[in-house]
């Protein structure tokens, strides 16, 4: 069988892309396979992403114009696969490509047809809140940017045929079957969001202020149906309180759906702090049971939404919804704190609605006959996250479990760093080139300056005053030409700035927006398209550094704005062509740290034929994971880490170097030099290397002294000693009768102000397995929110059907251990139950994971940043969670944050699948921007 | 250029390695080197607008110079964070710290800024490795100066701001913008604006 340097992505939305983009910038062609009219999936929903509150179309749109524009990414939209053959190297899948009743090749998406449709239907994208065309595009910054009718809704009176210019519009098109080959697939698809108009207490459909968080979050956007205005449904006025209810279509076991659904708590404290900006005066409550804020700085985004913007958290599970029949509040009833039952009233009521698996998810299970697990989603390897039940089928993002977006990207470059290994010997058999102009000579042109000035929805817009800006910056010298957009990152103003750039001969370009730190390379490659050299171009940063931070002053945040067009105007017209090098690169890679993400990343390289430096600086791999027995769904970690040392160790293109410490680290992208220490005879040795990935782990918190009298008496222990004795040594448990579990020790705390992610699922696990050795013990576990994200949920209930007691304790009266006339006690103290005595035989205390101090001496090595914890920072938090901001520098595994072993192998292949991107290279173009030296001046 | 080049060894800039941080083009004593796009030629109009553009209404007039790997980072993330600051001060980038020249500064001064506000890298942060501690010193050397023509050296403020410290770039700009207001406006230029420092 000969293998296909092609893969087939299912699934538009931010995991399809970014596998998508790392499999093309790696040498294969890609078909991603699209369902609806444009890739984007729900982040082009969003209004902002938790936890930086990035606008999240702003952060999307560049990628989806990225992708839309790859020379090697062919997007089938309206697509769905119907039937796949073949085995893994060398799939053969049929399409079937729905009529858009318009050629794609010529729309130009100006919109025209839509402004002339006679018919309204409803806008699924608004979730149903506003009405749109039959003709219609999916969102303004769509990709691609075509329209397409809507047949159910078309009432075919050919206005838009008679009005559309570029004769884009043929109703006799027909549905049609594409075949490709391709060597591997991705599962892409996301998932569906839980309807609740089943659940009839919650009046959801029946009455009108009930609306589900996805409805609000569009009532939160911009550019959704009431432009980013608070309004209720019922009447149109401004909800003053609004109640947000967690967990519907979640965690609850009698409408059959167990797991949890990772991110509502999240997205959910997003949503009140959102509104709470747009509106000062609405007050925000959120009800939830636990709140389950455990990604990388969550915790301290839940704490800023209690103190910066009081949002109320109420612990209680609403079970019903009564509304009030002329004023259409609402009336919920709850439990306080102090065990009253009380009633409050709402003008508006949010359900937290989870995830279900994709209406797709048993129709693409039979069509490429793989297994589904008990919850509908897809399948996967107890360790290896990406793969499904079939080999050469991958998955990423929710199609497998409900997670976050930083999670999926993770997951994304996993899969491709996985095909990146099947499919190594066919790299770059299908890719070409991008063809780009000729650059124009304008070397003796005057400088002709094109300005383009966005609104970013009402992120700059509703602030500075745009058409203002606009006037003045036609006014500067040199200036031929000024307008403003509403997202001058869309594709259809790329194409726009290519036309205007050849209508008025512009030699310069001026975009007022965001950051060039994110936008200012997607900028260049239009400028580029259009035959301009890319460095003629500035970006005057009018948003994060002008609109967003002087919200309340319009006037001079749009003075300040004009001042910003005129500085970077002032700046262009002295900008020459610069022209680019060409670097070779090492195609060989340095590991930092032998844990199980150093060694996960090291042999997928290795794999794929790239020689690799794995530095460990004990004596032995496996790192923290050498302490870890058994995963919470009783998978052997043991053997597992065994094999993979194995693998490490004996595999010819991995040099591993025990007791090594890296003393230093020079060069750039491609081409790094790295001198070490290793053994303990000291030897020094040095190596050339093309990229470098950080996978130094985290450590295990030690309880100081006295902390819940540890180390004072040898009854009270750590988890990590507990699953220890579990494994090796059960003996010693024969006379414990009971057992107290403390959590969130060591962590969300003032020292340790995170969430260490993994401790309720220990305690879980340790607990389950000491109730499997011992029936009758009896276990309780104080916490202050079980974190049982995903599937994890399962054990939480197992655990409780088991008869292992949860009892919640506040963060400001935490249990006290006493030791009294020898025997040992646990006291819980709480305001609804007064005070409770737990006498036991074990106390155990579920520490929290901790950055080592040695973070900051290798950052400074690899001038890299830390965050406050000390955990190593990533390029961007939600779409660059494996890179670092420095290129062909890579972040995987605890170094990053805490992360169970599952998650720290999905980021180390994606590390390495993003590295791949650079090694797979001969020759990396370096930027233009250097300095020359003028020989008359110099003096030696 | 015959004899002259023969006999005196001249600086090369290898491309490939240059990373464009600047740092040898601010410190070049005979201003023989010349940084592509964030040079001279392209910041000191800069400099010229961004002092220009305040009117009365938008006292203190503050310019910053900010490193585009920390400090411009930081100030986006105020944004991102919403921290809200006063709208005084006009940001120029520059790729590092080590990049910006001393003349940027006294330019700055000698055209009606009333404070300079500089930022870049903590120490060990630099992504040029050490442009931002070459930065420092130079800034030691450029408050002596400011010192000897009039200039009160607290109108300039040298900062370490990182990419996480949105809150910090929001509170010190606040900070930064109420001292300048009580000392009033930079009397500098009526008496040097004349004074042609060509040596800068």
């Amino acid at each position: 069988m000969e293998k296909v340097g092609a893969v087939l992505v299912i699934g538009g939305g931010i995991g399809g892309i970014q596998a998508s983009m790392d499999l093309a910038n790696s040498g294969y062609k890609v078909y991603i396979v699209e369902s609806t009219t444009s890739i984007g999936g729900v982040m082009s929903q969003l209004d902002k992403t938790f936890p930086t509150n990035d606008c999240s179309i702003c952060i999307l749109a560049p990628k989806l114009v990225a992708a839309g524009r790859h020379e090697n990414i062919n997007i089938l939209i309206n697509a769905s696969v119907e039937r796949v053959e073949g085995e893994a190297g060398n799939f053969t899948a049929h399409i079937k490509q729905k009529s858009l009743f318009l050629d794609q090749k010529k729309c130009t998406g100006c919109g025209l047809c839509a402004r002339v449709c006679p018919v309204e239907a409803i806008d699924i994208f608004n979730e149903g809140l506003s009405t749109r065309s039959a003709i219609s595009v999916k969102f303004p910054q769509a990709v691609p940017l075509v329209y397409s009718i809507d047949k159910d809704k078309c009432i075919g009176c050919g206005v838009c045929e008679g009005r559309c210019e570029a004769n884009a519009i043929d109703y006799t098109l027909e549905d049609k079957i594409i075949t490709i080959n391709v060597g591997a697939i991705i599962l892409a698809v996301g998932f569906d969001e839980f309807d609740p108009t089943p659940l009839k207490s919650y009046g959801y459909g029946k009455f009108f202020n009930v609306v589900t968080s996805t409805q609000f979050e569009r009532i939160l956007s911009a550019s959704g149906p009431f432009s980013g205005t608070i309004i209720r449904p019922s009447d149109g006025l401004i909800p003053r309180k609004i109640a947000f209810l967690q967990c519907i279509g979640s965690r609850d076991r009698h409408i059959g759906i167990e797991y949890c659904s990772s991110v509502c708590c999240m997205y959910t404290t997003k949503e009140a702090v959102i509104a709470k900006e747009h509106m000062e005066l609405v007050q925000p409550t959120i009800f939830s049971m636990d709140i389950r804020a455990c990604g990388k700085d969550f915790d301290k985004y839940i704490e800023r939404a209690k103190d910066e913007y009081g949002i109320r958290y109420i612990r209680s599970r609403i079970s019903f919804i009564k509304e009030v029949s002329d004023t259409k509040d609402l009336i919920l009833q709850y439990e306080t704190e102090n065990g009253k039952i009380i009633e409050e009233s709402f003008n508006l009521v949010v359900l937290s609605v989870g995830a279900k698996p994709h209406h797709s998810a048993l129709e693409l299970a039979r069509t490429l006959n793989i297994k589904l697990n008990e919850f509908g989603f897809c399948k996967t390897d107890p360790f290896f996250s990406i793969q499904t039940s079939r080999k050469g089928i991958y998955v990423c993002g929710m199609f497998s479990e409900p997670k976050d977006i930083p999670e999926t990207v993770i997951e994304a470059s996993a899969a491709a760093g996985t095909v990146n290994v099947l499919l190594s010997d066919v790299r770059n058999t299908l890719v070409r080139e991008k063809e780009l102009p000729e650059e124009l000579d304008i070397s003796n042109e005057p400088p002709r300056i094109g300005v383009f000035i966005c609104h970013c929805g009402i992120n700059i817009g509703g602030v500075v005053n745009v058409p203002e800006v606009v006037e003045y910056a036609a006014t500067l010298p040199d200036v031929v030409y000024a307008e403003r957009n509403l997202y001058t990152c869309s594709a259809d103003t790329q194409v726009n700035i290519k036309e205007k750039i050849k209508e008025y001969n512009i030699n310069r370009v001026v975009v007022a927006s965001c950051t060039p730190r994110t936008h200012e390379s997607l900028f260049q490659a239009t400028i580029r398209e259009a035959g301009l050299n890319k460095y003629l171009f500035d970006l005057a940063n009018i948003r994060d550094q002008c609109s967003w931070v002087h919200m309340h002053e319009p006037e001079a945040a749009t003075e300040k704005a004009e001042d910003l067009v005129r500085i970077s105007v002032a700046k262009v017209r002295n900008l020459i062509p610069l022209e680019e090098q060409k670097v070779k690169v090492t195609h060989k890679g340095i590991i930092i740290g032998g844990g199980v993400a150093g060694m996960t990343a090291a042999l997928n390289l290795a794999e794929q034929g790239y020689e690799v430096y794995l530095v460990e600086k004990n004596n032995r791999l496996g790192g923290y994971s050498n302490n870890i027995f058994s995963s919470l769904e009783s998978d052997d970690v043991q053997i597992f880490i065994k094999e993979l040392i194995e693998k490490t160790d004996n595999h010819k293109l991995i040099n591993v170097f025990l007791d090594a410490q890296i003393t230093s680290i020079s060069g750039y992208i491609g081409n790094f030099t790295t001198n070490i220490i290793y053994s303990k005879e000291k030897i020094q040795t040095s190596f050339n290397h093309g990229i470098i990935i950080v996978a130094t782990g985290a450590k295990e918190y030690q309880p100081e002294d006295n902390e819940f009298l540890f180390g004072q008496d040898d009854r009270i222990i750590i988890q990590s000693k507990l699953e220890n004795i579990l494994f090796t040594d059960e003996k010693k448990l024969k006379n414990i009768r009971s057992m107290v579990m403390i959590q969130c020790v060591g962590s969300r705390n003032e020292e340790h102000p995170y969430c260490s992610r993994i401790c309720c699922s220990e305690a879980i696990k340790n607990a389950l397995k000491t109730k499997e050795l011992n029936p009758d013990i009896n276990i309780i576990i104080l916490f202050r929110d079980i974190r049982t994200y995903g599937f994890k949920e399962k054990y939480y209930n197992l655990a409780r059907d088991k008869g292992i007691i949860f009892l919640r304790f506040n963060e400001d009266k935490p249990p006290e251990v006493k030791v009294i006339n020898e025997s040992l006690n646990v006291l819980l103290s709480r305001s609804d139950i007064g005070e409770l005595k737990f006498n036991t035989d074990l106390v155990v205390l579920s520490t929290g994971i901790i950055a080592p101090k040695e973070n900051s001496d290798l950052a400074k090595i690899l001038k890299v940043p830390l965050n406050e914890d000390n955990f190593f920072l990533e390029a961007h938090v939600k779409l660059r969670p494996s890179d670092f901001a420095t290129d062909g520098v890579f972040l995987c595994g605890t170094a990053r944050g805490t992360a169970n072993i599952k998650e720290s192998i999905a980021q180390a292949i994606s590390a390495a699948s993003r590295a791949v991107t650079i090694l797979s290279k001969d020759m990396l173009k370096t930027e233009g921007i250097t300095s020359y030296i003028d020989e008359k001046k110099c003096i030696g | 250029m015959g004899l002259f080049t023969e006999s005196i060894k001249k600086a090369q800039v290898i491309k490939t390695v240059c990373k464009g941080c600047g740092t040898c083009f601010a410190e070049c004593p005979t201003s023989a080197i010349i940084m592509n796009h964030y040079g001279s030629k392209q910041i000191n109009p800069m400099v010229n607008e961004a002092v220009k553009s305040l009117t009365e209404e938008s006292k203190p007039k503050i310019v910053a110079f900010l490193c585009n790997w920390c400090s411009y980072a930081g100030a986006d993330l105020a944004g991102v964070s919403r921290y809200q600051y006063p709208p005084n001060v006009r940001v120029i980038r520059t790729m590092c710290s080590g990049g910006m020249s001393k003349s940027y500064i006294l330019r700055a001064f000698l055209n009606g800024a009333d404070g300079v506000f500089i930022s870049g890298c903590h120490i060990g942060d630099c992504h040029y490795i050490s442009g931002n501690e070459k930065a420092y010193l130079r800034m030691d050397h450029l408050k002596t100066l400011l010192r000897k023509i009039g200039i009160e050296e607290e109108r300039l403020e040298i900062h370490q701001i990182s990419a996480s410290e949105g809150k910090k770039f929001a509170e010190k700009i606040t900070a930064f913008t109420k001292k300048i207001s009580k000392l009033g406006d930079s009397k500098i230029p009526t008496k040097i604006r004349k004074i042609k420092m060509k040596a800068y």
